[in-house]
């Protein structure tokens, strides 16, 4: 199990996962997409961002060979909207993934259910949580 | 009339917090049916485009609001783009289907976004299925439509329909 915590003030993520593949499924507005961000600009500061592993977010730019790189390290990769990956082979891409992978999704593909955990994002008083598996 | 296209499609705006910022008019954030829609789904008060109070009280840039709502603007906005409607939580359901009494707007659809509890309910809920043509007047209807639809399958894209609507490409300012 991996856990992720970051911590302001006035906000706090603490995620835990359980499984390779992490889905985080929910409303507009529950805070997914600060999540990502804050993954990406906290990736290297070690007194904010406090994880077992180094974290990434994926360059939906960059084409699917440098991908690679990125599934094949032991670290969370974090990837917000994934329909690019979704028009490639991403049954074989996740199954053979060697890193935790927390992909911000609505679309879920019967295929990778059981590869799987799906949560929602809960948030109390500014707390987020990863809360039931849908 | 809402017209929702029941596929990905790579001519849709996929990505609203990307292309918003570099589209959105200032006066937009003025409007109250704007105002109310962030409100409702962000819990988030809008005082300007500038600027915003979240649902933690904290000042917040009004830029920063979620993709949901910057996907429901520009539907609402710019009813000739083609937006993704995967970028769209639950919670924008009803407002869709608000936008979609005032003015012709299109959207893609490849998740089973709730626009009712109850998907056996009868009451009216009116869209055109953009890949078949076909129109729909209940939310069983709808849900039937879309439960029985070959997603998967059909990648085609809505250029080769023939649509009575110019449909404008991402980033083209009308």
């Amino acid at each position: 199990m991996v856990n992720i915590n970051i911590k302001s003030r006035y906000w706090e993520y603490d995620l835990h996962l359980q499984k390779r593949l992490t889905i985080i499924s929910d409303n507009s507005g529950t805070g997914k997409t600060t999540f990502v961000e804050l993954i990406g600009r906290y990736a290297n500061k070690d007194e904010f961002l406090k994880c077992d592993l180094p974290c990434y977010v994926l360059p939906l730019t960059d084409r699917a060979g440098k991908w690679e790189t990125y599934f094949n390290e032991e670290a969370v990769v974090v990837i917000d909207d994934a329909h690019p990956i979704y028009d490639l082979d991403y049954f074989e891409i996740f199954k053979n993934a060697k890193c935790y992978i927390i992909m911000i999704n609505r679309e879920i593909p019967a295929l990778i259910y059981e590869l799987s955990n799906i949560y929602r994002l809960k948030t109390v008083e500014g707390y987020h949580y990863l809360g039931e598996v849908l | 009339m809402l017209n929702i296209w029941f596929s990905r499609c790579k001519l849709a705006v996929r990505r609203p917090d990307d292309t918003f910022p570099m589209i959105y008019y200032r006066e937009w954030f003025d409007d109250p049916f704007v105002k109310n829609m962030v409100l409702d789904v962000d819990k988030t008060k809008v005082i300007n485009y500038q600027s915003s109070i979240d649902y933690l009280d904290q000042p917040m840039d009004t830029l920063k609001i979620s993709g949901g709502v910057k996907s429901l603007i520009l539907l609402y906005k710019m009813p000739n783009l083609l937006i993704s409607g995967n970028s769209m939580g639950d919670n924008c359901a009803k407002w869709v289907l608000e936008i979609g009494k005032m003015h012709d707007c299109f959207m893609t659809l490849s998740y089973d976004m709730k626009f009712t509890e109850d998907i056996t309910s009868t009451e009216e809920m009116i869209c055109r299925v953009m890949n078949t043509g076909q129109l729909i007047t209940t939310f069983r209807d709808y849900y039937y439509t879309y439960y029985g639809f070959p997603r998967d399958k059909d990648e085609r894209l809505p250029e080769l329909l023939d649509l009575p609507y110019p449909l404008v490409r991402e980033g083209e300012v009308l």
